[in-house]
């Protein structure tokens, strides 16, 4: 029995090849486009849930709204937090602080920037670590003690036997020994942790950050707890407000719960969290577009599913007289049912069989397109093989059950007798119609989505930042100890050598997140008081970055008053320093036209001293997009000091230098050669702003590239089923297409006739698919503060490639038919 | 109005050449009604085929009303064939998903004749069949003698100068052959010409003329005495 099902599918599959090519590659496609995709859900979905315990460890966020400024949350959080979260809750098992410090590591002659991560030996209580040498109790015992990863100790000790061994690092400027006490295995790519170098966290370690380690008013590191159980976390949560009420006041800050609130992230929604909240070690994941990614691979092998059922039905009037004749022969309907389902199956399972390599194929393209390892492993937990069998199976019962119920439904004697050919033909056509406007709904969704995303990726690429991103070098660590005495020099080197066309300094860059906010009042209307960030900025700032004036003047070395460092405290404190602030500023005071706020005083707060400060306002720029485009630019104010070097240590000094364009790298290694000489000591840190802002851009952009290259897989694997359906509807039109040519039709005619019927489904396809995209693309360009107009276009042209598409597909098998001689397509009655 | 010289025609498959036709020579006039009658194989419908312009000759010549036709593109010929030639077929051969008055309609759609004009032409063919009142029908709702009535009222209703009729009776009971027949001898009566392939005898002789055909050639060809 089973034999001669075998040899019926093989004959089957043998005459009609172009079928059974069609059915096997598009189920293939879809698969492995649901598969690939999965994957990488999967992966996404996969963060830290390797770590022991993850379900009762969290990161603790802060979640900011201040007036006047939009709601921001934050991964760092205050030094001082937990020693007063683990006095306050006896729900904390264990609890750690890490803080990520850039330092320079000496091995030899050679040194580097490394990541030092500052931390509290509770973090192996907290993180269970696997240490590939020395344990979590012995880990740090002291101040010298230092943890490194595998790879780290390849890198500076040349194998992963390092305990013991000695490594220099600078730390604040102080250049400190310290001894290997264990090596930690490498974390697996799925850990938004990032440890290479591990010491203890001690204000003496930092002595020149002991001021901000110490207040609520700075959010420096990341807090990590450890709960007793799962349930503790919302216990906690809730109990927080309170906490901040009670505990966040000190002379620098006072926190309440309106406007600053702790979030406990369980760890597994870390990453997911990290792409909103800025990246504490690395990128996060959007969690709307990894569930986009699902959705497509998902939406994907239906429209392949949907193809086979359509493929399948139509075909199965070409079979009506072997189900007849079997029938006659003693078949049950059951029997049928099971042949054709088991055929289905095989087919199915051949198709896993492909797909499988297709993906194997893709993948390492896809992992590059991502950066992120995606593996497709078969056996073992997780393996994709019991899985993939699975789907083959359930794709085959599902695309075999409905075509087999028709197939062996049919009357034998209705069959024999008559010499045309039963059912397949016009039963079904309503389904395959149906089916053909789903499929076509997805591909043209898919198409318009894929577009929207291409051009908002596109239009943030050459977006407007508010400065010119082009040919600028910025230059970070300058403040250095070992740089700062020397840094009017360097930046006065930088400015002599050929290439460069100016130079400034300030204490925020592209890229760099660490801001500094404060209250800001008018002076003529105190109770407007929005939160400002404040940028301390050299000379030449405005002409270097490139900023665009909107009112009043750029700041200007020439005006006594435009440098804070030329104003004795006296001054200061009573006629004050000019500012600069930016388009956002001036709506926050509520000024929507700027030029109406020139010359208006305001209150800065109070110096050290205690004295309050003011400022008179002279020009006004526009917006400055130094981070993220999904999040709106904070309204800051800029204020010039020709003295940067000299004040505190917690800013982040860097320095611009803007290049005539051609010269790029050879100004890249004259400044290297400058600095050399100046800080020998110490490694540049150079880099061009388009290369810093990437990691804000580029996310999307690679995900864009993915969700591209699924839509029009997707579109390819409708057009497979279309050309199917093509086939099979002009191979069962062709008497028709004979009377009507023997009644005079022509061959345009005929064209016009069977091409509009195949672009009737396409034409309501759009219909579905353009609202629902609408819908979507509306969702996640909210998610972006520069955006692009949903305009029409990404909509039509989608509508419109799907229709050429479509006629380019149906098209050659038509125009065969629709030449013939109609003799031919009458002969056979 | 047809003249057949010399006319050959060979069907290649891959295995196989077979003569269908070879060594035609016919002339059909005006006003005529004419029986190709032979067993089966000998090539009558081939022949029907290429008199219709629905099959090409494989060598030979054609004149269809003084007109040269072997040579013709194929729109050209299409448009011979809509606007002079009416055909009939044993199986009928109208359109599954077309109710009767658009399957009648449809000669008169592709001579793109305005709507009006066509609803009255399509109305009186198929009164004069007696098919008016299955109008909205569809043709496997008809009865086989209905239906080839209807075939007729496709094949007159652009009043073509000739009607190809191929074993029109062929698939009928003997009640609907006589009628089949006798409208297309009132047709003749009214001027059309007729050819009709057939395998009776009895309908044979109502044409003017019968054409006897074997293994692709005429072997006789008898004009009745009137």
């Amino acid at each position: 029995m089973w034999g001669n099902y075998a040899l019926s599918l093989y004959r089957t599959l043998t005459r009609h090849r172009l079928y059974a090519a069609l059915n096997t590659l598009g189920l293939a496609l879809g698969i492995a486009v649901c598969l690939i995709l999965l994957l990488v859900v999967r992966f996404e979905n996969s963060f830290d849930r390797w770590v022991p315990d993850a379900e009762r460890i969290v990161r603790v966020n802060e979640w900011f709204s201040f007036p006047g400024r939009p709601p921001s949350e934050d991964a760092s959080t205050q030094a001082i937090l937990l020693p007063a979260l683990k006095q306050d809750f006896p729900q904390i098992e264990a609890g750690a602080r890490i803080w990520a410090v850039k330092t320079i590591v000496r091995a030899g002659d050679r040194q580097s920037f490394e990541d030092l991560a500052l931390t509290d030996p509770a973090i192996f209580d907290v993180f269970s670590l696997p240490f590939r040498s020395g344990n979590a109790a012995t880990a740090l015992p002291d101040l010298n003690s230092l943890v490194v990863s595998e790879t780290m100790a390849r890198k500076y000790f040349g194998t992963v036997d390092a305990v013991g061994r000695e490594l220099t690092v600078v730390v604040d400027g102080a250049a400190r020994t310290y001894r290997v006490t264990g090596v930690l295995k490498d974390l697996p790519p799925n850990s938004h942790l990032e440890l290479g170098l591990i010491a203890r966290f001690d204000l003496s370690v930092v002595p020149s950050m002991r001021e901000f380690l110490s207040r609520w008013g700075s959010s420096m590191l990341y807090t990590y707890l450890k709960l007793r159980s799962p349930a503790d976390i919302a216990a906690v949560q809730a109990a927080l407000p309170d906490f901040i009420d009670r505990r966040a006041h000190d002379a620098t800050s006072s926190l309440h719960h309106e406007v600053a609130q702790y979030r406990l992230i369980p760890l597994a929604g870390i990453h997911f969290r990290d792409a909103k909240t800025g990246a504490a070690f690395k990128p996060g994941a959007d969690p709307l577009f990894i569930g986009a990614l699902g959705v497509m691979g998902v939406v994907t092998l239906l429209v392949a599913v949907v193809n086979y059922i359509s493929l399948a039905t139509a075909r199965a009037g070409m079979r009506a007289r072997e189900v007849a004749v079997r029938k006659v022969m003693g078949a049950t309907r059951r029997a049928l049912v099971v042949q054709f389902v088991a055929e289905s199956v095989v087919m199915a399972l051949a198709a896993g069989l492909v797909a499988a390599a297709l993906a194997e194929l893709a993948l390492p393209a896809v992992s590059a397109v991502l950066g992120e390892p995606i593996h497709l492993t078969y056996f073992g937990a997780g393996g994709a093989a019991l899985p993939l069998v699975a789907l083959c199976v359930a794709v085959g019962l599902l695309s075999g059950v409905y075509p087999a119920l028709v197939l062996s439904g049919f009357r034998p004697a209705a069959v024999l007798a008559s010499a045309r050919t039963p059912g397949g033909g016009r039963s079904g056509a309503r389904v395959r119609e149906v089916l053909a406007v789903g499929q076509f709904a997805i591909a043209i969704g898919l198409m318009a989505c894929a577009a929207v995303i291409f051009a908002q990726i596109q239009y943030l690429r050459n977006a407007d930042v508010g400065f010119r991103r082009d040919g600028l070098i910025v230059i970070q660590g300058i403040n250095d100890p070992a740089v700062s005495t020397n840094m009017r020099s360097m930046l006065d080197a930088f400015r002599r050598l050929p290439g460069v066309v100016s130079v400034t300094a300030s204490d925020r860059r592209p890229a760099g997140e660490e801001d500094s906010n404060g209250n800001v009042s008018l002076v003529s209307n105190p109770k407007v008081e929005p939160i400002l960030t404040r940028e301390r900025v050299g000379e030449d700032y405005a002409q270097t970055y490139g900023l665009d004036l909107l009112a009043g003047r750029y700041l200007d070395m020439k005006h006594g008053l435009d440098d804070r460092a030329s104003l004795s405290d006296e001054v200061y404190a009573t006629r004050g320093v000019n500012i600069m602030i930016n388009e956002a500023a001036a709506r926050a005071f509520g000024f929507t036209q700027p030029s109406k706020i020139i010359g208006e005083r305001v209150r800065l707060g109070r110096n050290r001293s205690g004295i309050e400060v003011f400022a008179t306002i002279i020009g006004v720029v526009r917006d400055v997009r130094f981070a993220s485009p999904r999040n709106p630019p904070a309204p800051q104010y800029y204020m010039q000091d020709s003295g940067l070097a000299n004040t505190d240590a917690a800013a982040n000094f860097a320095a611009a230098i803007r290049v005539s364009e051609p010269d790029m790298p050879a100004v890249t290694k004259r400044l290297e050669t400058a600095w050399r000489t100046l800080a020998p000591g110490v490694p540049l840190r150079a880099e061009t702003v388009d290369r810093a802002l990437k990691p804000y851009y580029d996310p999307d952009a690679r995900r864009g590239q993915l969700f591209a290259a699924g839509s029009a897989l997707s579109t390819i694997i409708a057009c497979l089923g279309l050309y199917g359906l093509a086939a099979f509807n002009t191979a069962r039109r062709t008497k028709e297409i004979g009377i009507r040519k023997t009644l005079g039709a022509s061959t345009a005619d005929v064209l016009r006739l069977l091409v509009g019927e195949f672009l009737r489904p396409v034409l309501w396809a759009n219909l579905i698919a353009w609202p629902v995209a609408w819908f979507v693309m509306r969702s996640w360009l909210s998610g972006f503060d520069q955006r692009i107009d949903l305009n029409p276009v990404y909509f039509l042209a989608p509508s419109l490639a799907a229709i050429l598409v479509a006629v380019v597909t149906v098209a050659d098998q038509t125009i065969r038919v629709a030449r013939a001689e109609p003799s031919r397509a009458l002969r056979y009655e | 109005m047809i003249t057949l010289a010399d006319i050959h025609r060979q069907f290649r498959t891959d295995e196989v050449e077979t003569t269908a036709l070879r060594a035609i020579d016919l002339n059909i006039e005006a006003g005529e009604f004419v029986a190709i009658m032979g067993p089966s194989g000998c090539g009558k419908s081939t022949l029907l085929n290429i008199m219709g312009l629905i099959d090409r000759p494989t060598s030979g010549r054609y004149l269809f009303k003084g007109q040269e036709v072997m040579d013709l593109r194929e729109a050209e010929l299409a448009r011979l064939r809509r606007d002079n030639i009416g055909f009939v077929f044993q199986s009928f051969n109208l359109i599954d998903e077309l109710t009767i008055a658009e399957n009648v309609e449809l000669g008169l759609v592709y001579r793109r004749w305005a709507g009006k004009e066509r609803k009255a032409r399509v109305e009186a063919a198929m009164d004069r069949v007696g098919v008016a009142h299955r109008a909205r029908h569809y043709p496997h709702q008809l009865s086989g003698g209905q239906q080839q009535r209807a075939a007729i009222a496709r094949a007159i209703v652009g009043e073509p100068s000739i009607i190809l009729a191929d074993e029109p009776t062929g698939n009928l009971d003997t009640e609907n052959g006589e009628q089949v027949m006798d409208i297309l001898k009132t047709l003749n009566g009214e001027g059309a010409t007729i050819v009709m392939v057939t395998h009776s005898p009895a309908h044979a002789d109502i044409a003017k003329r019968v054409v006897n055909m074997l293994d692709g050639q005429i072997i006789v060809s008898a004009r009745r005495a009137a």
